[in-house]
């Protein structure tokens, strides 16, 4: 009897899990192992039948990723708000020469940096830099306005991208400019929405970016086909929409009369927590996960380690 | 996870939507590895509780490091996966550890036969135990590849191994889980 290669334990493993055949007929197609791979997948499935989870209850299902969202928007606001407490440090005359020429020098090359990202395309390395100044750009600016302002450059400057990519031939990464362009374009149409404000300048803007793709989309290599066409319909639905906000309500940004104002909300604000919430944070901020604070705290009152 | 078919959007898509700001996005890319990342967990803990903290933990790491991410080759579930490892380091460090056996599931109620009942309940014992007693990267691709019942390519990209190293080292676990049980 020849050695069994494990090539012919996992295939048989792999038509069992995926219910196109049972363990007899993979022995059936198998006799020259049989002995040995019965042995084995026995014990893959007694192993299997008396370990196998429970996945997560429906409730957690539903609830943990509202959860943890509302974490993460809570921490990012808190690290954004919060001013850095920096250790005070004492330098020796010496060294505050050699600090400040360290600090003007890492000023340059950072400037230097930053202006070297602004021509950066998806798949370069300084693009991340470059959408991290976007981004540093959004958490500054303190108006409706300019949120607007700042997402309608955004969608522009990933059209632009494209339309870069594409001539050089970088098909897979338009993926990625594309991806940013949907999102700038949804978040720029919100602030229209709720806040009235850049309703104009998006439509016309959406209606050249949607001329730019269409032509992009004729030199496109296949690979990028599907998000263009993607992204075009984004454009067009996005410029019903504001056909649709305008025929609710008329807004400053935009001339066209409408039958009735609405009034601006607020500044979007982090979701706030629920109160169990709390808990779950206080057991993060110290690195326990929520059911071991309790543990600790019962272990703590009970007078233990 | 599904064994086969390619979601859509692709993660690719998904990632590059989050790391634009687009949450749902990320919300989406919750929605499809919670159950395996879940269920992984599960395996290597007692209590479903600390499951569900680990795993938030898992994906609120994820998440305020996906600025960072870059595939480089290896899928995000890979990622996600070495996340959890991670975390589970840590959680073992600050918990006592060891096969806590009245955690081991009792068979349904509604089995009336009491020897089976027992022999069943012996059984995952037995398995329990034996599992313990294998090498580290033994128990590992047993508890991927046959009690989650990942593809192999799949645990291959998780082991950060070649797919024939991953049934080569399957043949294997599964042989000195035979030995184990056996004894």
């Amino acid at each position: 009897m020849s050695k069994m290669e494990p090539d012919v334990l996992d295939r048989c493993l792999l038509r069992i899990q995926s219910g196109q055949a049972t363990l007899e007929e993979c022995l059936i197609d198998n006799p020259e192992h049989a002995q040995e791979l019965e042995a084995l997948l026995r014990v893959a499935a007694v192993t299997r039948a008396q370990l196998t989870p429970a996945g997560p209850s429906p409730a957690f299902r539903i609830n943990s990723p509202k959860r943890v969202m509302n974490l993460a928007r809570a921490r990012r606001k808190a690290s954004v708000m919060a001013p850095r407490s920096r250790p005070k440090i004492t330098r020796q005359p010496a060294f505050r020469l050699v600090g400040a020429l360290v600090a003007v020098a890492l000023l340059v090359g950072s400037v230097g940096v930053a202006y070297a990202s602004a021509d950066a395309l998806p798949g370069d390395n300084l693009y991340g830099i470059k959408r991290g100044l976007e981004r540093a750009a959004l958490v500054v600016s303190l108006s409706a306005e300019g949120d607007a302002e700042l997402w309608l450059e955004q969608a522009d400057r990933r059209i632009a991208e494209v339309e870069e990519l594409v001539r050089r031939g970088r098909g897979k990464d338009v993926g990625l400019a594309l991806a940013g362009y949907e999102n700038a374009v949804r978040e720029g149409l919100e602030i229209a929405s709720e806040q009235g404000v850049g309703l104009s300048d998006l439509g016309a803007a959406l209606s050249k970016h949607e001329q730019t793709l269409i032509e992009v989309l004729e030199k496109a290599p296949e690979q990028a086909a599907p998000a263009l066409s993607r992204a075009l319909e984004r454009s067009k639905s996005g410029r019903e929409e504001i056909k649709q906000i305008r025929k609710e309500g008329q807004h400053p940004s935009d001339p066209t009369p409408g039958p009735q104002k609405k009034t601006p909300k607020p500044k979007k604000e982090a979701t706030e927590l629920p109160p169990g919430q709390q808990k779950i944070d206080e057991a993060r901020e110290r690195g326990l996960p929520a059911g071991q604070l309790k543990k600790t705290e019962t272990a703590k009152s009970n007078g233990s380690d | 996870m599904s064994k086969v078919e390619i979601p859509s959007p692709s993660d690719a898509e998904l990632i590059a939507r989050a790391q634009s700001g687009d949450e749902e996005a990320f919300g989406d890319l919750y929605v499809r590895y919670l159950d395996p990342i879940y269920r992984y967990l599960r395996i290597k803990v007692d209590e479903a509780a600390d499951a569900e903290d680990l795993c938030e933990a898992v994906f609120l790491r994820t998440f305020e490091a996906l600025d960072r991410y870059q595939e480089r080759g290896h899928p995000f579930s890979a990622y996600l996966y070495q996340v959890a490892r991670s975390q589970l380091a840590d959680f073992y460090r600050t918990h006592v550890v060891g096969v806590d056996l009245e955690q081991v599931p009792e068979p349904a109620a509604e089995d009336a036969d009491p020897e089976a009942t027992y022999a069943q309940h012996e059984q995952a014992l037995d398995a329990v135990q034996s599992l313990g007693e294998l090498r580290e990267d033994y128990q590992e691709v047993i508890r991927l590849r046959v009690v989650l019942e990942l593809p192999t390519s799949t645990v291959a990209l998780w082991m950060d191994r070649s797919p024939g190293a991953v049934r080569v080292l399957l043949h294997r676990a599964l042989i000195e889980l035979r030995k184990e049980l056996d004894e």
